[in-house]
């Protein structure tokens, strides 16, 4: 009986430290997933941040002549170009549809035309005109939804 | 010993839980934090690379000015960086300024590294393969590597080359009674198709109620002539800005609303005692002020005798003066024309006294921008001698 007796100590010990292990182990699967999500979450956004940081758009010239935009990218990440509008000062902006329209490289060796008409929107009125470009960095930029991070655009907006 | 086995193996599952909140602490939230940190030290880094790149990006400052070649007739751009950062041109931009399309063709004048210009430092580039053969108004757009873009004042071009042009008729713009140390500035704009050159004329008045006479080379049409005196448009009589029509008026004349330079009264001041005792010694200075209300300096010429007599008996009075003249007074300056000497012997009996006096017309200046002759009025002054 009294064998028995503590036969049954070294079990309750044993379940109990079972039990505390692995509750142990659940909280420790909880707190290490929300912890992964977290940092995927931190460095996610950590990047948008950098590569809106790193965009810059120039429009260098606007051949009237020839109904062409020259633009060029002095910042460090390649830019996709989602909208391009020119447009009265004098007059609300057009409504905008999102869509690739041109990648920039980043390097100043060469410029990059976009054509007024069917790459840039032009809204005929009265002078002076401006210019609006809204541009996303390429490491951020979804092909299937291209306003998926609109937020981390920039928007080149100048009169010309 | 059951017992003490027992209460030793409670503590089993304290220490593996222990261990375990240890193990999350340890391997779970201080790396999060640590990656929190790290993300936060990229973005700050990142933003800090940004706000340099953006201030030296503003920082850049370049002249873009056009010349031919005395020898070759080529076209040439030369630039120059008066800022503080190296900066590095990557393209050049010719335009047809009337068309606003680029020449020769939809592309740059010039494209690649093209050069690298340190502060201070010079440079040209051969922008003539752009340009050849075309007529019309060109201007240079200089793009640097930070995406500044810099532009060259326009240039007129006949068949590539820069051409003299000859204006049929002059215009003359004149402005008179200008504010000494005032800023004026002309504008001539043409409305509708007239060339006028220059546009902009600068001038500093050096002196009060000066007057300026500049010519513009103009090509027959309608213009708009303005004057601004320290920035702001000048409201006169005859209005301003005035239209005209060229060739049937070329002459404009702005009279500014001021007075002619006057003569004004020199003021004398005598600095004399009011009393002095008999057996004594004592000297009399003259002053002459220019009243700060004068438009002009002026150059005392010559300082006529000063009058000093007394009742005191013969032989026990003597004056000696001395006159200063050749001068030049500013408004509301004074100077010293004259100074006496005069000795006091005894005075007898009576209350005797010593006059001191200049007459008008004593001294004597000319305006030095207007010639116009300034004199005193009489000025006296009378010593006791006790």
């Amino acid at each position: 009986m009294r064998k028995g007796r503590g036969v049954s100590y070294v079990v309750t010990v044993a379940i109990m430290t079972a039990v505390t292990i692995a509750l142990g182990l659940f909280l420790w699967g909880i707190v290490s997933g929300w912890a992964g999500v977290s940092a995927i979450g931190i460095v996610a956004e950590t990047n948008k941040g950098i590569a809106q940081q790193r965009s810059i758009l120039v429009v260098e010239f606007i051949d009237w002549g020839r109904g062409i935009v020259w633009v060029s990218n002095p910042g460090k990440v390649d830019l996709v170009i989602l909208s391009c509008a020119i447009y009265p000062k004098s007059a609300s902006p057009p409504p905008i549809s999102y869509r690739e329209i041109a990648r920039v490289n980043a390097s100043m060796n060469s410029a990059y035309p976009l054509e007024i008409g069917s790459k840039c929107q032009l809204v005929t009125g009265q002078k002076p005109y401006v210019i609006e470009i809204r541009a996303i960095a390429s490491t951020i930029y979804n092909p299937n939804n291209p306003l998926e991070n609109a937020q981390w655009m920039i928007m080149v907006r100048q009169n010309v | 010993m059951c017992r003490r086995n027992v209460g030793q193996r409670r503590g089993v599952s304290a220490i593996a839980g222990g261990a375990i909140v240890l193990a999350i602490f340890f391997m779970v939230i201080v790396p999060l934090v640590i990656l929190m940190q790290n993300s936060y030290a990229l973005f700050l880094n990142e933003s800090n690379s940004r706000r340099i790149f953006d201030t030296d990006r503003m920082s850049e400052s370049l002249t873009v000015g056009v010349s031919q070649d005395v020898i070759t007739k080529k076209l040439t751009l030369l630039l120059s960086n008066d800022g503080p950062v190296n900066v590095r041109i990557v393209r050049v931009w010719a335009i047809d300024v009337v068309r606003q399309t680029s020449i020769p063709m939809a592309k740059p004048c010039l494209e690649g590294e093209l050069l690298s210009l340190p502060p201070g430092g010079n440079g040209t580039l051969d922008v003539q393969t752009c340009v050849n053969g075309f007529t019309g108004i060109v201007q240079f757009l200089a793009v640097t590597e930070r995406g500044r873009i810099f532009s060259s004042n326009k240039i007129y071009l006949k068949e590539g080359g820069l051409i003299d042009i000859v204006f049929p008729y002059t215009l003359t713009v004149s402005i008179i009674n200008m504010k000494k140390g005032r800023m004026y500035e002309v504008y001539v704009t043409p409305l509708g198709n007239g060339k006028v050159s220059p546009e902009k004329f600068t001038h500093k008045a050096t002196a009060s109620n000066e007057n300026v006479t500049v010519a513009f080379g103009i090509f027959p049409g309608n213009y708009s002539v303005a004057l601004y005196e320290n920035g702001k448009l000048v409201q006169i009589p005859e209005g301003n800005p005035q239209l005209i029509e060229v060739p049937d008026k070329q002459a404009v004349i702005f009279i500014l609303n001021r007075g002619p330079i006057i003569s004004l009264s020199l003021d004398v001041i005598i600095i004399a005692p009011k009393m002095v005792k008999e057996k004594s010694f004592f000297t009399v200075e003259v002053d002459v002020q220019l009243s700060d209300k004068a438009n002009e300096s002026v150059t005392i010429t010559s300082v006529g005798n000063i009058l000093v007599t007394s009742d005191l008996p013969p032989g026990q009075f003597s004056s000696d003066c001395s006159y200063y003249g050749g001068f030049s007074i500013l408004p509301g300056e004074r100077e010293i024309v004259a100074l006496c000497s005069i000795s006091v012997g005894e005075k007898g009996t009576g209350t005797k006294s010593i006059e001191i006096s200049v007459p008008a017309g004593t001294i004597y200046g000319i305006g030095e921008e207007s010639g116009i002759s300034y004199t005193n009025e009489p000025e006296s002054t009378t010593i006791k001698v006790t």
